[in-house]
Order: structure tokens, then sequence, then C-alpha cells
């Protein structure tokens, strides 16, 4: 591929993710949210594939938008909150507030960003510090896979527990138990109050 | 045979571990077993040892082990050691303490606390037999403690009524003061000998060199540093042996069964202090001045007790105030450098004392728990053989020949009698005095007990009438034993003038060969014997005469103006406990109260414990508002988190980079 | 253009909008997504770092995405375990309001 059109390509997954982002915290029905987080993932997996992590990037695919967001979908559809169901949203000084704090940390990191000893060797070297020359196979499930379970077969096994306690947690949590009464949650604050000190 | 001496104070101990923890599941018959059994045993031991120390002359050493062991500097060995002072305590404290353990199978039949009973009369044996084996101070302050622990105990056995417990804690309180001072003495000894063995502390030489050594004392200015470890060491016995000015628990330890008051209180531990004593009679004989004190202090003991005793009406009070005054006589012994004539009476007194203690137990438990002696009389048709015995007993201790008391008293007599008149001591003559008038009231008091209890007209309460048997079983048998030995234990030290040999005296190497010349020393003991024939018989006539046939004599006597005084006096014990009271005790309650509202309420209570917890609390109610439960709040603070750290770091790197 | 410091770049504007959907938004799916959101961010990093130092890295070749993997498998547990409380949640209050859970509060 050309560095002219990985360029482009480029151009255009990181337009698409910066401004599905924003939709997906600014939507206001949660199905919209998590249909453009879907388009945020699909345009991160476009930007790994150009970074030459191909088996990644199926990954981010298959994983996030495939079975991560279809989970999301189903709570969704199990729940099925409906206009009223949805919570009233947040003021304007409150959601300020949450942009100032998010602006200031955007703000330092791309001053860390732009003042760091890498970027500054990087573009010393050029106009366009591109990325080293790497073998054809990098990236490919072959080479991955055998550095995966070389190196970091210990690492591998610890998530796979990782995920086997989420497993058994989802399952417990989720399952209906009979003692799960709906909860008038006023009246419930209200007895946590009249315990009070 | 190799006996080791550690078995015969672990024996009894081993009854106490078994009985004290098991003996709630045992049943009856082998809590008897064990408990009788094992003192039996170390009484077999003990008769062992001494038969071979007789035959071989080997002193049994046991050297155990390094106990408290600095090397250069403290050295004390946990080491137990049998000579003849210890066979001879060994053989009276495992003989009449296994009688009395099987006179309490009779005693305390069906008691709730029957395992506990015998836990405890084990413990105490085994503690009684540390103190005497013990080869160093240290390790007799543990048995001496140890023993003071059971008095407590024993005192306090029924303690469901708070009079008992009182009694147990002022025993053990007095004893404090008294272990106090002993404390201090063994510090001293340490520090000046250097070590706590008996042989090192009864080195002559040792002793030779140190009298010249002085300490400066707070109110006592200069002292040789031998005569206050002997006034330490002697006010320590004090407390133990009941001497003035620490006596007054005694008589109060009578609260506890009447065995234990037999064995604890009459015949064992509270001879401990004349065994200290004998122990160590080189370093006593070091220190003069101090023996002037122990000979005045024992003599007027026996007086004021003696004194007491005469208007007591409860009997086992008349016995308790009359082992006071027989402790003194003992330590008058010591004052008057008669150690052989204390040790041979603390033998016959506890045989006799012993079976008094036992037979007014007798009747005690044929009564029905009645002490008074206004509610006995006329017990002599019911209780023949514990009259006898108790007879015995009372003629032992009043010093009528031929029974134990009237060697070992007339020995004690003639030993103040030779310092006072031969060798021209004044002190002693006057102390000498004390004790031949309180000679006629022992008799005098005794004989009291005896025609109060068992003669004449019956005032018994008519509830008990037909109910009073004599006891027979195990409690008859220790009364025949002990009633025995107090009428042969006299013969163990039948004077040279009698035709003995002083055996005892020699056997445990107390006995002194007198500097005068023999003809005069024999003389005068002839003449001191019927002085002090005369004083019991004149006591005994008279008591005879007051309290056996007629009362003219005593009404004429307590109507008469002192006599009136005497008598008051005599039976509010002189007013010592409320003198006690009202100068020690009540100002110490007084400051105790104060420093508790003071330090233990308002310090302790108030600002410490309530204080902290009040801060904690107020710090916790502040704290609290920070949990809002409010989640987007969390996030909030979290991200500003977030913010300052990466701020921090960034700060961080720069600061690095810049360098 | 496609190159580090704008990769970088990228990665900080997500997670700071990831940040704003967390601190701003009521709704726990939302918030949830937020986060996913983040952890992206964060993943678009770490490949970016590992593609760079490819040939240098300590952590091998593939170093970089290995280790979003695993974030990967961090977001399917978390994932899977936040919509389980929620449903729980939800269950319960009949509401999805994180203002309304604050029933912790001291």
């Amino acid at each position: 591929m050309s560095p002219g059109i990985e360029q482009l390509f480029f151009g255009i997954a990181a337009v698409v993710a910066t401004v599905s982002s924003m939709l997906v915290v600014t939507r206001r029905n949660p199905i919209y949210s998590a249909m453009f987080l879907i388009v945020m993932f699909a345009a991160v997996s476009v930007i790994f594939m150009l970074l030459d992590a191909t088996f990644l990037g199926f990954m981010q695919l298959l994983v996030y938008a495939g079975a991560i967001m279809v989970l999301y979908l189903f709570v969704i559809m199990l729940i099925n909150p409906r206009e009223g169901d949805l919570p009233e949203e947040s003021g304007a000084t409150e959601k300020s507030f949450a942009a100032g704090v998010s602006l200031l940390i955007f703000s330092m990191l791309s001053f860390a960003i732009s003042h760091s000893n890498e970027v500054e060797r990087l573009s010393a070297l050029g106009s366009i510090p591109l990325l080293p020359e790497v073998s054809d196979s990098h990236g490919t499930i072959r080479a991955f896979g055998l550095e995966l379970f070389h190196n970091h077969l210990l690492v591998f096994e610890l998530t796979s527990i990782l995920i086997l306690v989420g497993i058994i947690g989802a399952v417990h949590l989720a399952s209906r138990r009979k003692n799960n009464v709906p909860h008038n949650l006023t009246n419930a604050a209200e007895g946590v109050v009249s315990q009070d000190v | 045979m190799d006996i080791n001496l550690l078995w015969i104070p672990l024996l009894p101990f081993l009854g106490f571990l078994i009985n004290g923890m098991l003996g709630s599941r045992l049943g009856t018959r082998s809590v008897n077993a064990i408990a009788c059994g094992l003192p039996i045993l170390s009484f077999g031991l003990s008769y062992a040892a001494w038969s071979r120390l007789l035959s071989e002359g080997t002193e049994l050493h046991w050297n155990g082990f390094p106990w408290i062991w600095i090397e250069g500097l403290v050295e004390i060995p946990f080491a137990l050691h049998f000579d003849a002072i210890a066979a001879v305590m060994c053989m009276v404290i495992t003989g009449v303490g296994s009688l009395i353990h099987l006179y309490s199978i009779g005693y305390m039949k069906g008691d709730p606390g029957y395992h506990r009973y015998f836990a405890y009369l084990n413990l105490f044996t085994a503690f009684m037999l540390i103190l005497v084996l013990g080869d160093n101070l240290l390790l007799m302050f543990i048995g001496w403690e140890g023993v003071g622990l059971c008095s407590y105990l024993l005192i306090g056995f029924w303690y469901e009524e708070d009079a008992n417990c009182a009694a147990g804690k002022k025993a053990f309180i007095m004893n404090r003061v008294g272990d106090f001072a002993f404390l201090l003495g063994i510090f001293l000894c340490l520090a000046h000998f250097g070590s706590l063995d008996m042989s090192t502390l009864t080195d002559s030489e040792m002793i030779k060199t140190l009298s010249a050594e002085t300490l400066t004392v707070p109110l006592l200015g200069s002292v040789s540093v031998i005569s206050m470890i002997v006034l330490l060491l002697f006010i320590g016995a004090t407390g133990k042996s009941a001497q003035i000015p620490l006596y007054v628990w005694l008589p109060d330890a009578m609260a506890g069964p009447t065995p234990v008051s037999a064995l604890i209180h009459a015949a064992t531990m509270v001879t401990s202090g004349v065994y200290l004593c004998c122990r160590l009679m080189p370093l006593f004989e070091a220190a003069p001045a101090i023996l002037t004190v122990i000979a005045g202090i024992g003599a007027c003991t026996a007086l004021l007790a003696a004194l007491i005793a005469l208007g007591q009406n409860d009997i086992k009070k008349v016995l308790a105030y009359s082992t006071v005054s027989q402790l003194g006589y003992m330590f008058f012994a010591i004052g008057v450098g008669a150690f052989s004539a204390a040790f041979f009476h603390v033998v016959t007194h506890a045989f006799f004392k012993a079976l008094l203690f036992l037979g007014s137990g007798s009747v005690i438990h044929a009564m029905h728990h009645e002490q008074d002696m206004r509610k006995m009389g006329g017990l002599r048709k019911q209780l023949p053989f514990t009259h006898l015995t108790f007879l015995i007993g009372t003629l032992a201790i009043a010093g009528v020949p031929p029974l134990a008391g009237f060697f070992s008293k007339d020995e004690i007599l003639f030993a103040g009698y030779q310092q006072g008149f031969l060798e021209g001591v004044d002190s002693a003559a006057l102390f000498w005095g004390v004790s031949f008038v309180t000679a006629g009231m022992t008799a005098f008091y005794m004989i009291r007990c005896v025609a109060l209890t068992f003669w004449g007209e019956s005032r018994v309460d008519s509830s008990l009438e037909g109910k009073v048997r004599e006891p027979g079983g195990w409690i008859g048998f220790a009364l025949f034993m002990l009633a025995i030995a107090s009428i042969l234990g006299g013969f163990l030290n039948v004077p040279e003038f009698l035709g003995g040999h002083a055996t005892l005296g020699h056997f445990t190497g107390l006995h002194h060969a007198s500097n005068l010349p023999e003809e005069v020393v024999h003389a005068a003991e002839w003449k001191s014997m019927f002085l002090s024939l005369a004083v019991a018989g004149c006591g005994l006539l008279l008591a005879f005469y007051c309290y056996g046939k007629g009362h003219a004599l005593r009404k004429a006597f307590t109507n008469s103006g002192p006599g009136k005084v005497l008598g008051r006096l005599s039976v509010r014990k002189f007013y010592v406990d409320e003198f006690y009271a009202a100068v020690f005790v009540r100002p110490l309650e007084t400051i105790s109260h104060l420093l508790f509202i003071l330090f233990d309420r308002i310090l302790i209570d108030g600002i410490l414990v309530t204080g902290t917890a009040l801060m904690t609390r107020s710090v916790g109610n502040w704290f609290r508002k920070m949990q809002t439960g409010f989640i987007p709040g969390y996030l909030l603070t979290f991200g500003c988190g977030v913010l300052l750290l990466i701020y921090m770091m960034l700060s961080l790197i720069q600061q690095g980079g810049a360098q | 253009m496609f190159s580090l410091p704008t990769l970088l770049y990228l990665s900080a504007f997500l997670f700071s909008v990831g940040i704003y959907g967390v601190l701003a938004r009521r709704n726990i799916l939302v918030v949830l997504m937020s986060l996913e959101l983040m952890l992206n961010a964060v993943n678009i990093a770490l490949v970016s770092f590992g593609r760079v130092h490819a040939l240098t890295a300590f952590s091998g070749e593939h170093g970089g995405q290995i280790f979003t993997l695993m974030v990967l498998a961090v977001a399917a547990a978390e994932a899977s375990i936040g919509l389980s409380l929620l449903l729980v949640i939800w269950r319960r209050w009949r509401s999805i309001d994180l203002r309304q859970l604050c029933q912790l509060n001291g």
C-alpha cells in the first residue's frame, strides 16, 4: 500500500473515530450511542490494520464490534427503556464542568506529546517520520501467535482466568433469583436514611 | 536406691493437676485416691530419704537446672536440698499433711467444691515442700508465695460468703507486706553475698567478712548489712508466721474449712517463718541486736495473743490466737538464740495444734457448723473420743509432762531463763517473764476452751438434740494418729538433764552447747522446769475452778473493775483491727477512692476512652459527609485525581528533561 | 500526517471524549460505553508505540499488540460484569440513572 493511500485511509478513519466518539457521548438514546460506538470501533480497527496489526484489527472487529457491542444491544433490548425511563440528562453546569476536566486532560496529554523527546526525535528525522520497516509476516496470526504463546504465555493464562471470573460473575449476578423483588428506589433510600446515626 | 528429690514436691503437684483439671469428672473415690495417695507416696519418699540420711549421713541433693542464670553475675539454680532440718520438716508436712488429707475425706463429704478443695490442698503441700526443700532463697520464696496463694484460696474456699472472701484478701494483703520485706531481704542478700544458695548464706567466713559492711538506711541511720538482711527477712517472717504487727490475718483465716486451719494455719505454713530463721541460723546469730528485737516481738505476740484468746467464744478463734501465741514462743526462742528449741516447738506444735484443730473440726462437724462455744457444753457424752483426743492436745499445749508440749516449751523457757539470768541479759529476763506468764495463760485458756465445749451442762441448741454424733472413719483415724504423735512427739528431743540426748537438736545441727559449767546449767534447768510446771499447773487449776467447778471465782473477777476492762479488751481483741482500720485501711481507701475518681473516672474513662471515642465519632461524622453515595461525584473526584497525577508526572518529566 | 504524534493526539482526544462521557452522562449504559471508548483510545496508543518500536522493544515485536489483546479481554470481562450489574440494578429499581444510586452514602 502506497504511503499516499495510507495517509488517506488514516485521515478518514481518524475523522470517523473522532466524530463518532463525540456522537457516542452526546446521543440521548443509548441505541444510537451503541451504533456510533460500533462505527468508532470499526474506525479504530482500520487504524490497527494500517499499523500492520492485521490480526489485532480483526480481533477488534470480532470482539468489540461483534461480541461486546452485541452484549450491549442485548441488554438494551432486555431492559427496553422507554423514553420516560431514560434518565434526565445533566444540566449545563455539570456538562461544562465535565467538559472542562476532559479538556484539561486533553491539553495536558497534548502538551506531553508535543514536548516528549520521542516526538522531538522523530520530527527531527524529516518531514514525514514514517514507521520502521518490518517483515511481511508482522502482525499476522502466525507471528503474533508464536510470540504470544512463547513469551507471554503466563499473561495469556491469567487473562483466561480473568475472563472465567467475569463469566461466573456475570452469570451469578444476572441470574434471576426469587428475592429480587423490584423496590421503590425512594422508599429504599428513605429506609437507609432512617437508619442513619 | 536413688531418690530423686524432685518427686517429693512433684507428686502432690501432680495430684493438684489431675484433681484440678479432671476432678469434676472423676468420681469421689478417684479424687480421694489421688488426693490422699500422692501425698502419702510423697511421705514414703521423704521417709526413704530420711532413713538414708540417718543411716548413711548423705544429704540428698537435686541439682535441677540453671534457672536465673547470668554467667558470673546472677547464678540461681533450681535445686533442691534435703538436709536434716528439711528432712524433719518434710516428714512433718507430708505426715501431718497426709493425715489431714485423710481427715478431710470425712470432713468435706458432700461439699460441692470437693475436688477443688483437694486440688488446693495438694497444691499447698507441693508448695510447702518446695519452700522447705528449696536450696536457695528465691526458690524458697516461690514456695513461700505459693503457700500464701493456697492459703488465700482455701480461706476463701466457701466464696459465696463475703466474709470469707474478705478474710482471704486480708490474709493475702497482710502477707504481701511481709513478702515485700522478704523480697528486699533477698535482693540485699544477692547484692552482698552474690548468691542466694543456702550454703553461701550460712557460710561463716562470708558472714564474717560481711559483718563489717554497713548500709545507710533512712530513719535507721547506719546499719550493718547483716542486721538489715536479718531484719528484712524477719519482717517477712512476721507476715507469714503471724507476729506483731502482722498477726491479725491469722484469726480471720479461720473462715476456711477446719482441716485447712489445721494444716496451713497451725501446723505447717505459719511455721515457715521459724523454719526460715532456723535455716539461716548463722546469719541470724550474726545480728544480735535484731535477735533481741525478735525475742521482744515474739514474747509480746505470745502475751497479746494469749490475752485475746482468754476472751474468745469461737472455738476456732481460741485455737487461732493460741497458734499466734505459740508462734510467738518460737520467735522468742529464736530471739534468745535457742534455734533448736524453736524448731523442736515447730514440730511438736504441728502435732498438737493439728490435733486440736482437727478435734475442733470434729466438734464443728458434729454440731453442724456451730462454732460458738457458748452454744456447746457437755459434749463429752456425745463425743467421747473427740473429747479424749482434744484433752490430750490441750494438756500437750499446756505443757503437762510427758506430752510433747512440755519438752519443747520447757526448752524455750529455759533458753530465756539461761540468757536472762545465767548470762545476765536484762531484756531476755524481761521477755522470759512475759513468756512465763503466758505459759500459765496458755494452760488457762485451753482448759477454758475444753470446759466450755465438753464439760458442764449442755447448752446445745434444741434443734440439734440427738443429732450430735461422733464422726468416725478417717476423722477418728487422723485424731488417733495425731494424739499418739502429741503424746510421743516430745521424746524426739529429751534434754540431757532428764537423761535424753537432745536427739533432734543434734540431728538438725541447731543445738548449741552452753559455755557455762555443766552443774550450773543442769541446776538451772531443773529450776526452770519446776517453775514452768508450777505456772502451767496454776493455770490449769485456776481454769478448772473458774470453768469446771463452780463459777464464783470467775464471776467475782469479771465483775471487778480491772476484770471488766480486761474482759472487754480481750473480747474486742484489744482493738487492733480497729486501730489498723483507722490508721492504714481508711486513709488508703480514701486516697484510692480519690485516685479512682481522678485517674480512672476522669482521666482514663473520661478523657482517654470516651474522649477518643468522641473524637473518632466526630471525625467520622465529618468524613461521612464525603461519602455522598453520589457516583458522578466520585467519578468527578476521580477525574480530578487523574488530572493531578498527569500534571505531576509531566512536571517530573520536565524536571528530568531539564537536568 | 500518519505518524506517531498524530496517532497519539487521536488517542488523547478519544480518551478525553471518554472522560467527558463518564463525567457528564447520567445513563449508566452510556457511561459504560464511554469506558470502552477510553480503553480503545489507550489501545491505539499501545499499538502505535508497539509499531514504532517493533524492532527494539523489550517486550518483543508484537508487545504492544499483545498488551492490547489483554486489554481486549479485560474490556470483555468488564463489559459482562458491568452489564449484569446494570441488569440487577434495573430489576431492583427500574432505573438506569446513575444519580439515583446514592444509597451508599454515609
